[in-house]
């Protein structure tokens, strides 16, 4: 999760100097097309925004995509291989793999959207508040940053775990604490850069009051790359609460999730290869588009600032 | 320098002391009875003995107030002593020193493979100029993240050791047991480093002093090995510390999959056996790692950038 | 005398998301051994495409569509990849732009120097520490023998410009192409730094082709002047035809609005302007004995920014602050708007004590004071919209009902000559000269006693920058503001300064009327800055 979040940071433009006395080179280059002039939105970043969506429509209306029941057992039709009935074959008792996919969207992007809300409100808020007021506040919640970040995320979402007890929303709980730390980040460094910009000095010129900046000036212009975080973060807790669930911290059988889907095909590896590799590639899938489009959306912020 | 070094020291030591505060108070105090939680009744004391309960916790401490209990507990960790382990009733610190060596092996060559494979690809893709080229190049890195470790795991030992049986699906026996583990492990590590270093390296070849050194009649390999790349390592070593991290956190997936002894597999039995002290030890070992990792990464990142050598330099970039 | 480069209907275009876009068209020159000819022009000509494509530093997305540039006997446009490598450097040197981040930060000044000549072949590895001593020693840079074991960032900005001119001779080249070598650097330093490029390539015998944006300095350092517009050649010719008797109206234009080759005070084209210099009114803001320290670490010794600096803004008049980078005068200005607390010194503002300010008081203290800033992109929120922008102060300091204000903004715009269309833009979409327009629309919103301009021009086109000079001074003759110009740029200053005061490492060194002041400077330090401006030698001859 971290390191495509470091990738993002490199993406972001530069910090202005401020102060510099230095004379200014003429920054105008000839050919500027007027931004609305229509730009070609990248198509991938459209797909993966495409995946997502259905995704997310999985996980709130399973029915639509399968007749399949996800729990019912059909020993007749057990281990099949995948083929035009049973898209992604059956498992060991019967049960078709593909619904177990659809229906186990539920609870992992359930979980996920919550680790990211987690992770999202509460560092934003510790990144904003951080960045905006500066001096001891700042340096006090940035050092719990940092002791947050010594803990790999995945071990302290397990000590999270550890004191919580098991289940998948202890699990969201334990992947979105552990997120926090990278949102307060990011967020702080685009609130500590939008506020040194000159245009945040001339509102305060102008007259606003320090909400008003904050609200219309500062915010607004320090949201872009802790979007761009939330898809990278989507994607990076899609992984962690499929791994969570793997190591057997999620959710009570037979209910189906991505993670122990993968966990309980281990024991037919040599037999039934598509209980572990296809659910897998989806969830490869659903992290790529996620990273893509975060990526691009980081990206697209960069060049309009 | 010395001063940044005694700062920094100073920081690690702050950084120790939070994160065995911050486990102490998730482990400790955050659960109404740790007792029940370590016996694994979920909060329902009744099926458990009480003589057995209160013998526990008189062992465990339980019995003092939560204030002593740090203070008592933060002493005994000083001295390197995290308690005993529920499950084994051994000292926390015996069972990290006899999981360490296993880890090691596997974390050493895994981050040998990641480092080597990170470098390899990123470098090859910003340099190389055939646009199909890049692409699949510069794709490399972000699919290797969004692979699952315990998908890539599963994968690789259906068909290297259930399919064509050319390596060990489990165990520790020798050299080729380590094969699938560390490769494994290295994969999501390498790309993550990659991505980083390959933003880093297409930064700098883009700075002017890379125009520069062309105008000077330099050729493209002696650009990259000359201009390039020192200047590039800056942001790749500064998330060292987090590759290490990751290293950790991936080899308990990667021993829980290939069934090896470990650290990972320590604190994966812990936490489902909710044995405390060793979750507890294992985070704090971890944070002592990526702090001592850090602090060799800020060395080297003064000999790799001069600019940070003046006094009053700014601190190196942090990951 | 031989030709050493001729460039023959040049055209060279960049491709941006699948549409071509021209850079260059049918550019044609040539330039003889020990010549130097200078290729004017502003952003947007060319010029540094020109000079990009002759060191075959062209980005990657740019293409030469036709034409030779060729090298003595040498076409470069038809070479492999391999064999410009071997004309790069040895044949050609280039000095690029950017002194600051043209050097590589993690290699030692010696090493970086004579990289050229270890590329070719020309110097050993045991020479490498003598050699490039001697080609820092011909720089004019002292103590070369520390300089070639010290990294990039422990050199000032001209000691870097002439480490890469250094760099760039090394080969003893037949041809130096240096584009826009000094523009990052101080007057001073500038004029410095081009004495030695003039030196060591006249010594060397090469041909320099200037690329510039300063028609000053090409009037001062150039035979030959050659004057790109949107990429097309408009004149070209020996400098002093060029420049002093333009034939083309476009050539005309530039060098009327170039402020280097201007030395007239600019005068309102509406309004009536009084032109005694003694106003009526009383002063508007008094600056007394300022001090500011800085302080970067805290056992450090302080760095003092402005020492006991005083000066005065009259209503409807202009004070003018000159100095070089450091010289505090940004500081000067920040701590007029209250932008930096001072550390000793008094700011009146009609009288009143200012820095023991009521905080009742704060909003009526920020409406008469308004700032403009360098970099107009930047000061404005890419977010917001013209009329936005222009409305904010309207609507912070609680000036008029909405519709009395959108009358205002349009009312504003008008007078800051913006087309009533663009009030839907974004920043971005605007010109650097529009951006800055805006900028002074809403600071002169409020409709303060004083506006604080830092720096307003410097980072504008030589015709923007006279667009917006003249804007200024009209503005000023119909409302009485009285303007703060913050500047490094004597020439500017000349044309809109009445009172100037001088400042250098943070001292006031020389005060008085602009007249005065520059016609007849006292002190050594404003003599040194006036003579560094370009284009002075021609304004001697005419």
């Amino acid at each position: 999760m971290t390191a495509t979040l470091d990738g993002l940071e490199l993406a972001a433009p530069p910090v202005q100097r401020r102060g510099s006395e230095r004379p200014v080179r003429p920054a105008w280059p000839a050919p500027r097309p007027r931004r609305r002039s229509a730009r070609p939105r990248p198509w991938s970043a459209l797909a993966g925004a495409v995946v997502l969506a259905v995704v997310l429509t999985w996980a709130v209306a399973p029915g639509w995509f399968t007749s399949w029941d996800p729990i019912a057992t059909s020993p007749k039709d057990k281990l099949l291989p995948p083929g035009v009935e049973h898209w992604f074959g059956t498992d060991q008792i019967g049960r078709d793999v593909f619904a177990r996919v659809v229906y186990g969207s539920r609870t992992t992007i359930q979980a996920t959207v919550i680790a990211v809300g987690i992770g999202l409100v509460a560092g934003s808020v510790l990144g904003a508040v951080a960045g905006f007021l500066g001096g001891r506040t700042d340096s006090v919640v940035m050092r719990c940053v940092d002791v947050l970040l010594a803990i790999p995320n995945l071990l302290l979402a397990m000590v999270v775990v550890t004191a919580l007890g098991f289940g998948s929303l202890n699990v969201a709980v334990a992947v979105g604490l552990s997120a926090v730390a990278s949102f307060a980040r990011v967020m702080r460094a685009e609130v500590v850069r939008v506020r040194a910009s000159p245009y945040v000095e001339a509102a305060f010129a102008g007259g606003e009051r320090t909400v008003q900046v904050l609200l219309r000036h500062i915010l607004p212009n320090s949201w872009g790359p802790v979007l761009a975080l939330s898809a990278l973060e989507f994607g990076g807790a899609v992984l962690a609460v499929s791994a969570l669930s793997f190591l057997g911290y999620g959710v009570v059988p037979p209910d189906p999730e991505w993670g122990s889907l993968i966990a309980e095909g281990r024991n037919w590896l040599a037999s039934a290869w598509w209980l572990t590799t296809l659910p897998g590639l989806v969830v490869v899938v659903v992290v790529v588009s996620a990273n893509h489009l975060g990526r691009s959306v980081g990206r697209w912020r960069g060049e309009r600032a | 320098m010395i001063r940044y070094l005694g700062a920094r020291l100073a920081q690690a030591v702050g950084v120790l002391w939070a994160t065995f505060t911050v486990t102490f108070v998730l482990l400790y105090v955050l659960p109404q009875d740790p007792i029940v939680t370590m016996l694994g009744a979920r909060g329902d004391s009744s099926s458990l003995d009480p003589a057995q309960m209160a013998e526990l916790r008189q062992v465990f401490g339980f019995d003092q107030p939560v204030p002593l209990q740090y203070l008592t507990r933060l002493a005994a960790a000083l001295r390197g002593d995290f308690g005993l382990s529920v499950q084994t009733r051994q000292p926390v610190l015996h069972e990290i020193a006899q999981a360490l060596p296993h880890t090691l092996a596997l974390a050493g060559l895994a981050l040998a493979l990641a480092l080597t494979a990170g470098v390899v690809i990123a470098t090859a893709a910003s340099y190389a100029t055939r646009p199909w080229l890049r692409q699949v190049l510069f794709a490399l890195p972000p699919l290797g993240v969004a692979l699952p470790t315990f998908w890539v795991g599963l994968t690789l030992s259906q068909w290297f050791s259930f399919r064509w049986r050319l390596l060990p699906a489990f165990g520790t026996d020798g050299f080729r047991s380590l094969i699938l583990p560390a490769l494994t492990l290295a994969v999501p590590v390498s790309a993550s480093l990659a991505q980083v270093l390959s933003q880093s390296l297409i930064a700098t070849w883009r700075a002017p002093h890379i125009g520069l050194a062309r105008s000077k009649g330099a050729r493209r390999w002696h650009v990259l090995t000359h201009h390039v790349f020192r200047n590039s390592l800056g942001p790749a070593l500064a998330v060292l510390g987090l590759t290490v991290g990751n290293v950790l956190a991936g080899s308990v997936v990667t021993e829980t999959i290939f069934a090896r002894p470990g650290l990972g597999r320590l604190v994966q039995l812990a936490v489902t056996e909710q044995d405390i002290p060793v979750v507890q030890g294992v985070a704090v070992f971890a944070a002592a790692v990526f702090v001592v990792v850090n602090l060799v990464v800020d060395l080297v990142q003064f000999v790799v950038t001069p600019q940070l050598a003046r006094p009053g330099a700014a601190r190196p970039v942090r990951p | 005398m031989s030709v050493v480069l001729e460039v023959s209907g040049l055209t060279v275009g960049y491709r941006v998301q699948g549409r071509w876009w021209p850079a260059l068209e049918d550019v044609s020159w040539r330039l003889e051994s020990g010549q130097t000819v200078a290729l004017v022009g502003e952003s947007g000509s060319g010029k540094t495409t020109a000079a990009h494509a002759i060191v075959g530093l062209l980005a990657h997305n740019a293409q030469i569509k036709a034409g030779r540039i060729r090298i003595g006997q040498r076409d470069l446009t038809g070479c492999s990849e391999r064999a410009l490598s071997r004309i790069r450097g040895w044949r050609i040197g280039f000095v690029p732009q950017d002194p600051g981040q043209s050097l590589n930060p993690s290699q030692r000044i010696g090493r970086q120097v004579v990289e050229a000549r270890r590329l070719h072949g020309l110097t050993s590895r045991g020479q490498t520490r003598q050699t490039a001593i001697d080609l820092l020693a011909a720089v004019g840079l002292d103590q070369p023998e520390r300089l070639v074991d010290r990294y990039p960032h422990q050199l000032s900005g001209g000691q870097r410009q002439r480490v890469l001119i250094a760099s760039a001779v090394s080969c003893d080249p037949d041809l130096v192409v240096a584009d826009e070598p000094t523009s990052a650097l101080d007057v001073t330093v500038q004029k410095i730094v081009l004495d030695h490029l003039a030196e060591r390539s006249r010594s060397l015998g090469a041909a320099v082709l200037l690329i510039t944006h300063d028609l000053g300095l090409a009037a001062d350092r150039a035979d030959h002047v050659i004057v790109l517009r949107a990429g097309r050649v408009v004149e070209a010719g020996p400098s002093a035809a060029v420049l002093g008797s333009p034939a083309e109206p476009y050539t005309r234009q530039l060098a009327a609005a170039s402020p280097s080759l201007n030395s007239r005070r600019l005068r309102p084209r509406v309004g009536p302007r009084a032109d005694s210099t003694s106003p009526a009114a009383g002063p508007l803001v008094e600056a007394i004995g300022l001090v500011k320290d800085f302080r970067s670490q805290r056992r450090d010794p302080p760095l003092r920014a402005l020492d006991q600096v005083s000066f005065t803004v009259w209503p409807g008049r202009t004070t003018a602050l000159v100095g070089a980078s450091g010289s505090g005068k940004t500081t000067a200005a920040r701590a007029v708007m209250r932008l930096t607390a001072l550390d000793a010194g008094t700011i009146r503002l009609r009288g009143r004590d200012v820095t023991q300010l009521p905080r009742a008081e704060w909003g009526q203290f920020r409406r008469s004071i308004q700032m403009i800033y360098q970099n107009p992109l930047s000061s404005l929120d890419p977010r917001s919209t013209v009329a936005e922008l222009v409305e904010a102060p309207l609507r912070a300091f609680k000036i008029g009902q909405p519709a009395d204000r959108r009358r205002r903004v349009a009312a504003l715009l008008d007078a800051v000559a913006l087309p009533g269309q663009l009030a839907g833009w974004r920043p971005v979409e605007l010109s650097g000269g529009q951006c800055q327009r805006v900028a002074i629309a809403r600071a002169l919103a409020p409709e303060p006693a004083v506006l604080v301009l830092d720096e307003p021009v410097s980072a504008l086109d030589v015709s923007v920058q006279d667009q917006i000079l003249r804007l200024l001074v009209d503005l000023q003759a119909e409302s009485g503001v009285g303007f703060l110009f913050i500047s490094h740029d004597l020439a500017v200053v000349r044309q809109i300064g009445d009172q100037v005061w001088v400042l250098s490492a943070g001292r006031v060194v020389e005060s008085g009327p602009a007249q005065t002041v520059l016609r007849h400077p006292q002190h050594p330090y404003t003599r040194e800055l006036l003579d560094a401006i370009p284009g002075a030698r021609r304004q001697v001859e005419a």
